[in-house]
């Protein structure tokens, strides 16, 4: 039997270390991933920030995969034929399966306005980008697009190395898709004393320039820039599957409880697949990292005969910005009712904090959003966590 | 198995330091506060608090971990794996003692006794960290055994 995993990010290789752990020798893994060696996107703002190794970004399971005897092979997928059961790379051959395993990823989203190909204007998402923002010795005007967990983290470390960094988010409020509105003032409140300049609710049109980007045009003004980072969401990495058939929902494959595909013997998970959400059962796309090991998990258990179903997420978020902490675990009011759920926000602000508690209608925790400049003890994550596992089981 | 686990007295904290540039020197030979597993928290000189891991048991950070990185182990303590952590830090959304933390880089560090003979207890020059063998299996605070994770936040607070 041979397990074909396609992607060597967090989701892929863990699969492989799952798959192991269940007992499935290490001959029998293939690995094909385009990127060499595997690394975690989790570190790459810290790495940033503090100037670290790049290796701090390297996954320290490798050297286990290889020493089981799990077969890596570097190369791109460009397709599926699953009658043949079977993935074609990009040197026109085939690699045969059993079992096939996608975690492609996703690849950042790039919106549609003119100037975003010109040469000053990057993404922060992989292990190339870092490797040329730490390039940037001297201190410039960096306009990050995107409020969201990436723009904050790029955000965060710029910052630190000395840039001026300015956040264009085009929503009202800052990391939209993890807060609600309250604490999320509070947050650019605090990063504002922190030295980050940031306008919400001003969509950017076009970035003007000959060979390089020089102003940002947004819906109310110009602003001068010699840095752009797009920081504008992910898309899942499923067009190399537009021929198989499989089936998507949003662009992301869909998975059912065991993150199995619409195709025989074919699991996906991670940024490329949606997900599930604990407390409504109702389909999500989360493109998180420990969404992906959790998945990774899932499909090892269902490919070793423990076919238990995954019960689905509940989020369990933290991050840092500069010297400000930010947790999030539930559902903020926001994503409850993008899932039907009514619900309100109940906070608690002090000089150093706010605290934030959501609440269905009939009185149920979904969630928790802490924002502090303090340090995170005695935070009631948990005591949210614990209820929103049991109320909801 | 006999476990122990690490009692800190705050009262008696006078925010010296010991502590915490020895564990940061066990742990990683170096003098600096960012690579230590135990951390003061002081303002304006006085000492709020001392974090470090309660070891918790069940543990919010192992229930949360999807990477396999930390366990709890037959002793009690709650360990991580560096190798296997990925740094995606949902250990951290749920910790409520903010006891693991990042050393710099996004590799991420947490108390684990030691192994058995923490070096902080043994620097701590007023006695403000008592390490003892557990009687009942559950922490003490303020002269009460201390049952859960909410217990343990409650008592604190008091
Ligand atoms: C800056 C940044 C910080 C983040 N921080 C956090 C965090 O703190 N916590 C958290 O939980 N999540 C975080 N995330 C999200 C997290 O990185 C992703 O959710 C996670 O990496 C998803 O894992 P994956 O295996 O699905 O995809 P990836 O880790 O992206 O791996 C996919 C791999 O597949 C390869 N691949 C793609 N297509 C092909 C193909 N056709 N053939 C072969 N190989 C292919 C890719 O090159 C890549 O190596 C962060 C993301 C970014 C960008």
């Amino acid at each position: 039997m041979d397990y074909v995993i396609i992607g060597g990010g967090v989701g892929g290789l863990y699969t492989a270390y799952y798959l192991l752990k269940e007992g499935v020798p290490g001959e029998r893994l293939h690995i094909v991933t385009q990127e060499w060696p595997p690394y975690t996107r989790h570190r790459l703002g810290e790495i940033l920030e503090s100037g670290s190794p790049i290796d701090n970004a390297y996954l320290g399971i490798v050297p286990h995969l290889k020493r089981a005897g799990v077969e890596f092979i570097i190369s791109r997928a460009t397709g599926l034929d699953p009658s043949e059961k079977k993935v074609i790379i990009d040197n026109g051959k085939g690699i045969s399966y059993d079992e096939l395993i996608i975690s492609t990823g996703a690849s950042p989203f790039i919106p549609p306005i003119k100037g975003v190909h010109l040469s000053n204007v990057s993404t922060f998402y992989d292990i190339k980008a870092l490797e040329e923002l730490i390039k940037v010795k001297k201190s410039l005007r960096i306009t990050i697009i995107g409020g969201g967990l990436v723009g904050l983290a790029a955000a965060s470390a710029l910052r630190r190395r000395g840039h001026r960094v300015i956040i264009l988010e085009r929503l009202p409020y800052l990391l939209p898709t993890v807060l609600d509105e309250f604490p999320a003032r509070i947050l650019s409140d605090y990063l504002r004393g922190e030295g980050v300049h940031i306008t919400c609710g001003e969509e950017v049109k076009e970035l003007v320039g000959g060979k390089r980007a020089q102003y940002v045009r947004t819906n109310s003004g110009i602003r001068g820039t010699d840095l752009v980072i797009l920081a504008t969401g992910v898309r899942p990495e499923t067009k190399w599957l537009e021929d198989s058939g499989i089936e998507l929902g949003r662009g992301a494959i869909k998975i059912d409880r065991r993150a199995r595909t619409s195709l025989s013997n074919v699991h996906a998970l991670g940024d490329a697949a949606l997900s599930h959400d604990y407390i409504t059962g109702r389909e999500v796309y989360r493109p998180l990292g420990f969404i992906a090991a959790h998945y990774a998990k899932v499909v090892a258990k269902d490919l070793t005969g423990d076919s238990r179903a995954s019960k689905g997420i509940i989020p369990t978020l933290y991050e840092r910005v500069l010297d400000v902490h930010i947790i999030r675990v539930g559902l903020s009011m926001a994503e409850a009712s993008s899932l039907g759920l009514s619900s309100e926000v109940f906070c608690d602000k002090t000089a150093d904090r706010v605290e934030c508690w959501v609440k269905e209608a009939g009185g149920a925790k979904l969630g928790y959003e802490l924002i502090t400049k303090d340090f995170v003890r005695r935070n009631k994550a948990w005591d949210v966590y614990t209820d929103i596992r049991d109320t909801f089981a | 198995m006999t476990r122990y686990v690490l009692d800190v007295v705050t009262e008696r904290c006078t925010g010296c330091m010991k502590c915490v540039y020895a564990c940061s020197w066990v742990k990683d030979r170096v003098l600096d506060p960012d690579h230590a597993r135990i951390k003061i928290v002081s303002k304006g000189g006085i000492v709020l608090d001392v974090t470090l891991c309660r070891h918790c048991n069940p543990a919010p950070c192992v229930e949360v971990c999807e990477f396999d990185a930390l366990r709890v182990k037959e002793d009690g303590t709650v360990v991580l794996d560096e190798n296997r952590c990925t740094d995606c830090k949902a250990c951290r959304s749920v910790c409520p003692f903010g006891a693991i933390t990042d050393s710099g880089g996004g590799m991420l560090i947490k108390c684990d006794l030691c192994g058995g003979d923490p070096e902080c207890v043994k620097v701590c020059p007023h006695n403000a960290l008592i390490f003892r063998p557990v009687v009942s299996q559950y922490p003490n605070i303020g002269g009460k055994s201390v049952h859960s994770v909410r217990e343990l936040l409650e008592a604190k607070e008091r």
